[in-house]
């Protein structure tokens, strides 16, 4: 059965596909968090949006018990799911100096963001939010830090581009400089590639950004894309 | 073709985006980020009669992209590039953007 065998609208199957993937990661181990950290992560951010009213309860609440959690994550992991509005510098060195890692801190905003992605889009659709699946423990978090990551004048430090950057920068952006929201999540360069992969597919690849002619979606005309894109970060009262 | 587009539209709901379907597509990413089933269900429908099952969809996903981008934006922290700065500053001040906490970031 497709992730969205329930919908009245007609889903791509990459769609499909590409949102099981990323549903399936939410409970599965990072590089900082083990999979019932993360997945208690997940559970407090859906439960910080139902009790805003912005998102329906599918059950899930009992999976904010999945792991203890230090207060400042749960802190940062409602508040991304709220929009992040209003977190500056402060707010990101307070968290680590309560037990969240630089690591940690980034993979939280990674998870929380792309959770928020899949559960837009569902209600969008019309849809109850797809369950988070049970936590699956099938490794290790590696704790790895990109040797070349380096504060770039973020909250938190990431991974240059080229030159600097060097391999991993590669091939986590390609060979042309990548602009800083594909390299903000880059501490962490899983939740980059995720990031990165969301974007190219249901964005723009780069070299397509600047082609305003092209639309990604047959659907809509390129300015109609990017009104729907204009309303909700004005919304999210997002700058950038 | 090329295509005008009124950004006013995009932050005084009043106003028109001059956009074909703009007045629908607005009214649906109002709604998907708000709280009113209701208003979202509404809107669903006006956009899809106005429009199909596909822009329903396509303007889903994209309201669903920006969700993610702009969380991960907010709380990194990251700024807007040089670039965009100039082009963008007359609409930034006329729209109020420049008072998004976030504009911190760039802003100072």
């Amino acid at each position: 059965m497709s992730l969205y065998s329930d919908a009245e609208y007609p889903i791509a199957p990459a769609t499909q596909a590409l949102h099981e993937d990323e549903l399936l990661s939410f409970t599965r181990p990072g590089t900082w968090g083990t999979a019932q950290q993360r997945t208690a992560i997940a559970a407090h951010a859906r439960q910080a949006r139902c009790e805003a009213g912005i998102q329906e309860s599918v059950g899930d609440d009992a999976l904010t018990s999945s792991a203890a959690l230090p207060d400042a994550a749960i802190r940062l992991a409602r508040s991304v799911a709220l929009g992040g509005i209003g977190i500056d510098q402060e707010f990101c060195d307070q968290a680590q100096s309560e037990g969240v890692t630089e690591g940690a801190y980034v993979e939280i905003v990674g998870l929380v963001s792309r959770l928020a992605h899949l559960d837009v889009f569902a209600r969008g659709v019309g849809l109850p939010a797809r369950k988070l699946i049970d936590p699956v423990e099938d490794k290790e978090p590696s704790q790895e830090r990109p040797a070349a990551a380096t504060k770039e004048g973020f909250f938190t430090a990431s991974l240059p581009n080229l030159p600097e950057g060097g391999e991993l920068a590669r091939s986590l952006y390609g060979k042309h400089p990548a602009p800083n929201i594909l390299r903000s999540l880059s501490l962490v360069p899983s939740e980059a590639q995720r990031l990165i992969g969301v974007l190219n597919e249901e964005y723009f690849t780069m070299d397509r950004m600047m082609d305003l002619s092209y639309s990604s979606h047959d659907a809509l005309t390129r300015p109609q894309l990017e009104l729907v894109a204009a309303r909700v970060s004005a919304l999210n009262e997002c700058f950038y | 073709m090329k295509q005008e587009v009124n950004l006013a539209g995009v932050f005084n709901l009043d106003q028109d985006t001059g956009a074909p379907q703009g007045r629908e597509l607005i009214a649906f990413a109002n709604a998907l980020i708000g709280s009113d089933v209701e208003a979202l269900n509404t809107s669903r429908k006006a956009l899809n009669a106005a429009m199909n099952p596909d822009a329903v969809i396509a303007a889903s996903i994209t309201a669903a992209v920006f969700s993610m981008v702009d969380r991960a934006a907010n709380a990194i922290g990251i700024n807007v590039e040089e670039m965009v700065l100039k082009p963008s500053m007359d609409f930034r001040e006329q729209f109020g953007i420049n008072q998004f906490p976030s504009a911190a970031n760039t802003l100072g």
